[in-house]
């Protein structure tokens, strides 16, 4: 009895043990070994949006492109936020590349996802395009990968990388086959010729970066990238419908992040509201720019009330190179200046990622540098204010008014006979004066005009072409002044946990890993001729 | 005989003869005996006779002697009865509940275990058991909970894991119990340990080192703390026991009273009459009562709130009532008990706790070969408005970090416009606490049960078997709702989620037990099975904006909820063995082997053997060496191998659904890489100790050298982002762990009327970090924003702090760039460790007559703390030091006129430029206090301290009062928790034993409240 009472219990033991394979018992209930590419691909998207058009914008773009004011932080001072810089560089790794990078991973092999995989291809193509003009030399063949240490490659090498893989990557996309869902795909909805459009653009705009001279670019490759792509030149973005853009949701996990920073949470952050840039206004007001009544709101309060009045990027500082002149923001509060516009604003606002009107003055530039000749670069610069003002919702009848304005007219030089002041900014260091026959200066004003809110693109094109005049930064915390940063340094985690890695990219860069040093693609700074250095 | 004597029953006056003699039957003189009842007794002679007279034979004899083990013998109806006593055991024999619940003699252990007063436990009361363990146990650190409802850390002789769990195992009654962390997110939900009730233990043993943990396998890897809750005896008895004790704050920082708020000495200089919203900081202008319009919108003078903090915090009240039935019959005895416990916080409104616990224990004794030993405990815990912790901005300690100098609590309220129902009185980073406390409720209700089977089967005299059948279930459901109207923080619409947790982990094991003693050999022996299975849903729904305020409902969404499930299975089988064997009971071998099939690691490696093998030897009687100096000796010596699974679902990798963007779903790949090939972790342990006992027992000491490594670790690295992941799990890395550990107790003074009792534990424990994965020489365990990250670093100790601090030049002096205004960075500054350098507890107890008095002195040398509190009190110009320069910089600049280069007051970094001249500069103390902060190196502390843990001063009523009421004993006493810290290093108001996790990165401290006192007085009673 006893003996069989014990064994009983031990019985027991071993049933209960037994009854599962132990292990079937860690078979994951929660989550899926493998998901449909069009989550990921829309995944991508939203997160991509998120990026460049969320914190970041806001926190460094803002000040850099001069569109906005992102007010006081450490970017916005043109110094670094080591954990906001940890935060973006994860973000671009773990968040946008990633879901495309397991499409790529797991459908590869699969025919049936051909042109899935292709396109998740271009939007990776696309997202290290924009990593690039942030940080320079950075991991794209052997990251996503998993591993501990991740090869750098030089930023230079990276370019022609990308030109090379968005050639093949358009020219493989097979219009009759497989696509994404037009739920999925927040940008083209399926759409696959756009898609190679969109990877054709892309590949133009990357050509036009890199189009200045060596050292400071490969003007040769450039030249013969474009006139590749202009074998085939309906493969380029065309019509407005072929801008690449997308909405943000409408519920508090996916709206858009500057609705949520200025309309949701406009008490807290009352005292830090972004607002419009004084740069904005003075390449805008002196040509009766309709699209400022877009970009901006008039003031609401204050002494400027009803009007467009822009915050300056260093908070009304810079007094002792004003010469006398009155500051006329000492003292203001955010509400005393312009607000964004409500189109930036708007809970699903959209975020463009290239458009139409870019892809005009891309053109422009090609044909000014006489890259191609299939028409006149006049002809395309028009077209790209046509363009802008359609998308902003604006006539025909506006635009024909303003492409007449002195300075905007191709070739012409602008008007500022007494206005001079509504040319500058308060310092009067810095003009949007344009000089008879400054084709350049006017295709890059204009599409630095078209693209409020793509602060990585702005960023990328104010560097390249260094023909804007903006204020430099004067209130830093070195009590100094600083041009437009050059780029982000390299995220702290990211040195200390690829540090073998790391190094060589730091050896690469030719400078020191700060805000200053100049990448490849881009021209050096210029001296603010009215200031000592 | 017997059926001679009876007819004598009928006799009045009956007499007992016999001989009282020791266990070598050698006489014993002057051993008392005498009949239970009965006042009057006799003692022995010189050839240890004794003769007795008894009304009957049916009574009990009670025999005593000074240094033997007093024994009761029932007559049974014999008139001579000779009685052999034991010499009463030294505290070594006593015997120990060890691992699995076995009962060892302490002199055959071959690996060090303590046990601890748990009779005092329930006098100091501690919010949460864990902290009643702190200065008792040589080599075990407690790290407590920021409030009493929070979780405490315990750690016994070091991390041994670089990222996975370090914490031992509680095991209650033979059942596994479930200690999970609860500060995870932004409220701390405790930790389940700290459901056990301490008014049902009996004792506590911790078995530190993995030798001693080995039974337990792959779950005891970092040590067992083995409960055993209280029997009843089967005479009725009821006890009673209530405790009112109290907490308030001890110590506050010190604040600055001069300047209130505003920026660059103004209050705010857009308005005529300045306002207080403009600005929050206190760099305002000298408080002077010059008018001001406050937070509440009055015109009021400008004038320091000296007490404004202070008179935010109220006491506590912790109550206990316990109320305990035991009695039974020779077959069943029962022991039934309720507690309640209710709690408060010092924060009023926070952290309201109620908690019963009924507890049944049943010990059933069917038959001479079959005993059941029942047990079943329901807790039913019950939690109002848990505080918000760490730099959240809903902790109101955090937000007192920001409260300027000027604010009076008065304009705070009322909290709420009472139009709008819109928060008021707030600056900005300054939620108004009073907003914060009653519009963002939550509240948890925890049904938790205990439960434990365990038959006993006398197979035959020398083998039984032992049955464990435990679970312990729980359930338990909560919600956290934050208004709308808030204005500083995130959630103007407000949000709300609710969750509903049930956790079911059983835990069956039978144990074969061969207890047989053969000529000079004894031989204990236990063969047993295990499975342990761990079943585990959560469900989370969360809305994100709310429509109606203040109604805590789901259905109040302004948007879809968003819903999450989480089930976790884990399963461990397991079988074992233990074979010790005795020579003439002063020597002794264990080895035991435990061979785990884990449910989390991959088939080909889920099998995995531990074994340990330890020998001791009693010196003292080996070799006759007893002596009037040295009573007792033994030597110890033991290695074991242990080791450690994982969690679940770490091997494949999958994605995670995010909501949906327009309609269209997201999905996510996991950012944790997760491994196929995870192998069992490995440590490896080797334990020598000494026990030595001398002046007849009077003073004992126990010596343990420890040394383990632990290989084979399962590690969540970091990755580089570039990898596309954040971290992975990998099997590598070599943390070492090495020390030693003596616990010297002694009874110092016996006499009758005059008692002193002494202990004294210290322990040392080093960690070295050997190897991480091949070019990674640090993980990170913790961080506090850019500013102070702890590691794991290869060549330091675990836990090392590392952050920006101030570049030095040859002589050590700061150094500054040029201009004077800006420090140059060290931006990997190494500022130690955060482990402590040793740890150690003096316990005393005087007794004088029905008097005791009891304290315990608890010290913790070395180990840093970064103060986040305090940075942010800099930055704010709250406190003192914050005044350097102020009143030098105001009267040059505002007085005098002074500016830019010319001017000569204010704040100067005591620094060199490169060029090794030292810096002049003047700069003003705004930007002296904003840029100090930024620098860890200013706000990390030493955490040593010396702290006067408990106090117990205690009467025990005589009978003779109580004579005349149903009341058997009575005991009143009056005790004491963390009344005083006696040494420490810390700025006032940071206590150096604060941390903003309980998990393994230590070495932070954010938002704590500062030290606390509880105190109060406990009446036990017996019927």
């Amino acid at each position: 009895m006893k003996i069989r009472l014990s064994f009983y219990l031990i019985g027991i033991l071993i049933i209960t043990s037994c009854s599962k394979n132990i292990d079937q018992v860690n078979k994951n209930p929660n989550n899926p070994t493998i998901v449909e590419p069009d989550f990921l691909l829309t995944t991508s998207i939203l997160e991509t949006m998120n990026l460049y058009g969320g914190a970041m914008n806001r926190v460094v773009f803002f000040n850099y492109t001069h569109h906005f004011s992102g007010f006081q932080g450490e970017f916005q001072r043109y110094t670094v936020g080591i954990n906001e810089n940890n935060t973006y560089w994860k973000n671009t790794y773990l968040r946008c590349l990633q879901p495309v990078n397991q499409i790529e991973k797991k459908f590869k092999n699969n025919p049936n996802y051909k042109n899935r995989v292709l396109i998740a291809r271009i939007w990776k193509d696309f997202i290290f395009s924009n990593t690039l003009s942030i940080w320079g030399s950075l991991p794209a063949k052997e990251a996503l990968e998993g591993t501990s240490s991740v090869p750098f490659e030089k930023e230079e090498d990276v370019y022609y990388a990308l030109l090379d893989d968005l050639k093949s990557l358009a020219d493989s996309i097979d219009l009759n086959g497989d696509k994404y869902s037009g739920l999925a795909d927040k940008i083209y909805n399926g759409d696959l010729l756009k898609w190679k459009k969109f990877a054709t653009t892309l590949r133009l705009r990357l050509a036009l970066r890199i189009s200045n001279d060596v050292p400071n670019g490969n003007s040769t490759v450039a030249k013969k990238v474009v006139q590749e792509i202009f074998e085939n030149p309906q493969f380029i973005i065309n019509a407005q419908a072929e801008t690449a853009a997308a909405n943000w949701g409408s519920t508090s996990d996916t709206w858009n992040p500057l609705y949520d920073r200025v309309v949701y949470n406009y008490t807290a952050n009352k005292a830090t509201i972004p607002v419009t840039n004084e740069s904005l206004i003075y390449h805008m007001l002196p040509y009766n720019d309709p699209r400022l009544s877009v970009y901006a709101q008039p003031a609401k309060q204050g002494p400027n009330m009803g009007n467009y009045f822009g915050q300056n990027i260093s908070y009304g500082g810079g007094s002792a190179y004003s010469g006398g002149i009155l500051n006329p923001h000492s003292g203001l509060k955010q509400d005393d200046y312009s607000y964004i516009g409500e189109r930036f604003l708007k809970i699903d606002a959209e975020y463009v990622f290239l458009s139409y009107a870019e892809a005009c003055f891309l053109k422009a530039e090609a044909a000014l540098k006489g890259y191609i000749s299939n028409a006149a670069a006049s002809q395309y610069y028009y077209e790209g204010i046509d363009a802008s003002f359609n998308r902003y919702g604006l006539t025909s009848v506006q635009a024909a008014s303003y492409k007449n304005t002195p300075g905007i007219k191709w070739g012409t030089s602008s008007d500022s006979t007494g206005r001079g002041a509504l040319f500058q900014d308060w310092l009067q260091i810095c003009s949007s004066f344009i000089d008879e026959g400054d084709f350049n200066r006017q295709i890059v004003m204009q599409h630095w005009l078209a693209i409020p809110g793509q602060g990585v693109d702005a960023w990328a094109l104010i560097r390249r072409t260094r023909v804007l005049e903006f204020q430099p930064q004067f209130a830093t915390y070195e009590g100094t002044y600083a041009y437009v940063p050059n780029r982000l340094p390299y995220p702290t985690d990211e040195i200390k946990s690829n540090a073998g890695e790391a190094q060589k990219a730091l050896e690469w860069l030719g400078g020191p890993d700060n805000l200053n040093t100049k990448l490849w693609f881009a021209l050096p700074n210029k001296k603010n001729p009215y200031l000592p250095y | 005989m017997l059926l001679f004597m009876s007819p004598l029953c009928l006799i009045a006056q009956k007499t007992i003869t016999g001989r009282i003699i020791d266990e070598n039957a050698k006489p014993l003189h002057g051993a008392s005996i005498s009949i239970q009842g009965v006042k009057s007794g006799v003692t022995t002679d010189a050839n240890g006779n004794y003769e007795l007279k008894a009304n009957d034979l049916n009574g009990i004899l009670l025999v005593s002697f000074v240094g033997y083990v007093p024994q009761k013998i029932a007559i049974r109806n014999r008139s001579n009865i000779e009685i052999q006593l034991q010499s009463e055991p030294a505290e070594l024999e006593q015997v120990v509940v060890t691992a699995l619940g076995i009962k060892r003699e302490v002199r055959a252990l071959t690996y060090s275990q303590q046990g601890l007063d748990v009779a005092a436990l329930n006098e100091t009361k501690s919010t949460n058991l864990v902290n009643s363990l702190s200065g008792k146990i040589a080599g075990l650190q407690v790290i407590p909970p920021g409030f009493n409802t929070g979780s405490a850390r315990v750690i016994i002789r070091g991390n041994s894991s670089l990222t996975g769990n370090n914490q031992p195992l509680f095991v209650v009654d033979g059942m596994p119990i479930d200690n999970e962390m609860g500060d995870g997110g932004s409220i701390d939900y405790g930790n389940g340990a700290a459901d056990i009730n301490s008014e049902d233990i009996e004792s506590i043993q911790v078995l530190k080192g993995p030798s001693a943990s080995a039974l337990y396998g792959s779950r005891a890897a970092n040590g067992v703390i083995l409960i055993t809750t209280k029997s009843g005896t089967s005479k009725f008895k009821v006890s009673a026991n209530s405790s009112l004790m109290f907490q308030r704050l001890t110590e506050f920082p010190e604040y600055q009273n001069a300047y209130g708020v505003g920026t660059s000495f103004a209050i705010d200089n857009t308005h005529r009459i300045p306002w207080a919203n403009v600005n929050y900081r206190s760099w305002g202008s000298p408080m002077l009562g010059q008018p001001y319009i406050a937070l509440d919108g009055t015109e009021k003078p400008y004038l320091p709130q000296p007490n404004n903090v202070r008179d935010f915090y109220n006491s506590a009240s912790l109550f206990t009532d316990a109320v305990a039935v035991e009695g039974g019959n020779s077959t069943t005895v029962y022991r039934l008990a309720y507690t309640n416990y209710s709690g408060s916080s010092v924060v009023r409104g926070f952290n309201d706790m109620n908690k019963h616990t009924l507890d049944l224990k049943l010990q059933t004794t069917f038959s001479k070969w079959f005993k059941l030993d029942s047990k079943i405990s329901y807790i039913r815990d019950i939690v109002d408005n848990r505080q918000y912790s760490n730099s959240n901005g809903r902790n109101p300690t955090n937000l007192y970090t920001h409260m300027a100098r000027t604010t009076d609590l008065a304009e705070l309220l009322p909290y709420k416009h009472p139009l709008t129902g819109m928060e008021i009185g707030t600056h900005r980073n300054f939620s108004n606490p009073y907003w914060v406390i009653n519009e963002n409720p939550n509240k948890d209700t925890k049904d938790r049960v205990i439960a434990s089977f365990n038959p006993e089967i006398r197979v035959t005299p020398w083998l039984k078997f032992n049955g464990r059948l435990g679970s312990d279930i729980y359930w338990w459901d909560g919600y956290e709702f934050n208004n709308i109207g808030s204005i500083v923080a995130s959630n103007p619409n407000g949000f709300m989620r609710t969750f509903n947790t049930k956790q079911q982990n059983i835990n069956i094991e039978g144990i074969f037990s061969i207890n047989k003693k053969f000529n000079d050999f004894s031989l204990v022996a236990n063969f047993g099975a295990n499975t342990f299975q761990s079943n585990y849903e959560r469900r989370d729904q969360r809305i994100n904006s709310l429509l109606q305020p203040g109604l805590i409902n789901l259905s109040n969404a302004k948007e879809y909820p968003t819903v999450s499930q989480t089930i976790r299975k884990r399963q461990i089988n397991s079988v074992f063995g233990s074979l010790s064997l005795g020579y003439h009971n002063y020597a002794f071998v264990d080895v035991t082997g435990r061979n785990d099939w884990s449910s989390t690691l991959p088939k080909s490696n889920n099998s995995y053997f531990y074994p340990s093998i330890g020998g001791t030897v009693v010196l003292t009687d080996m070799l006759n060496m007893k002596s009037k100096f040295l009573s007792f000796a033994k030597v110890r010596v033991s290695t074991a191998l242990v080791g450690n699974d994982t969690d679940p679902y770490r091997l494949d990798q999958t994605f995670s659904f995010n909501g949906f963007l327009n309609g269209a779903t997201l999905a996510s790949l996991n950012t944790t890489m997760n491994n196929p090939d995870l192998k069992p972790e490995k440590t490896l342990s080797y334990e020598y100790g000494a026990d030595l006992k001398l002046f007849k027992n009077k003073i004992s000491i126990d010596a343990t050298f420890y040394s383990a490594a632990t290989t084979n670790q399962i590690i969540t690295a970091q990755l580089p982002a570039s990898s596309g992941f954040q971290q992975r799990l990998y099997n590598a890395g070599k943390i070492k762990n090495w020390g030693y550990e003596t616990s010297l107790s002694g009874k110092i003074i016996n006499k009758k009327n005059f008692k002193w009792d002494s202990r004294f534990n210290f322990s040392k424990n080093n960690s070295l970090v050997v190897e991480l994965i091949d070019d990674i020489d640090r993980f990170q365990l913790n961080n506090n924003s850019s500013y102070i990250y702890v590691y794991a670093e290869v060549g330091k100790p675990y836990g090392y702090l590392r952050g920006l601090g101030v570049a030095r030049d040859a002589q050590g002096h700061m150094l500054i760039e040029d201009g004077g205004s800006l420090l140059i960075k060290d931006n990997d500054m190494a500022f130690g460790t955060a482990s402590p350098d040793w740890l150690a507890g003096f316990n005393n107890t005087f007794t004088i007559g029905r008097f005791d008095v009891g304290f315990l002195i608890d010290i913790k040398k070395g180990g840093m703390i970064y103060s986040g509190s305090y940075s942010r009190m800099l930055t704010n110009g709250v406190i003192a030091e914050t005044l350097y320069g102020r009143d030098d910089y105001y009267k040059h600049t505002v007085i005098f006129g002074e500016n830019g280069t010319e001017l000569s007051g204010g704040a100067v970094w005591d620094a060199y430029f490169t060029n090794g001249t030292k810096n002049t500069k003047f700069v003003t103390p705004q930007n002296y206090e904003y840029a100090r902060p930024n620098f860890a190196e200013f706000v990390m502390f030493d955490a040593s301290f010396v702290k006067l843990r408990e106090i117990t001063v205690g009467y025990n009523l005589s009978n003779k009062l109580l004579s005349n009421t149903p009341i058997k004993s009575a005991r009143v006493s009056l005790a004491g928790r963390n009344l005083a810290i006696l040494y420490r290093k810390t700025p006032l108001g940071i206590d150096p034993e604060a941390a903003s996790t309980s998990g393994n990165g230590q070495g932070i401290e954010n938002g704590a409240l500062p030290p606390n006192v509880i105190y109060g007085v406990n009446i036990r009673l017996t019927f």
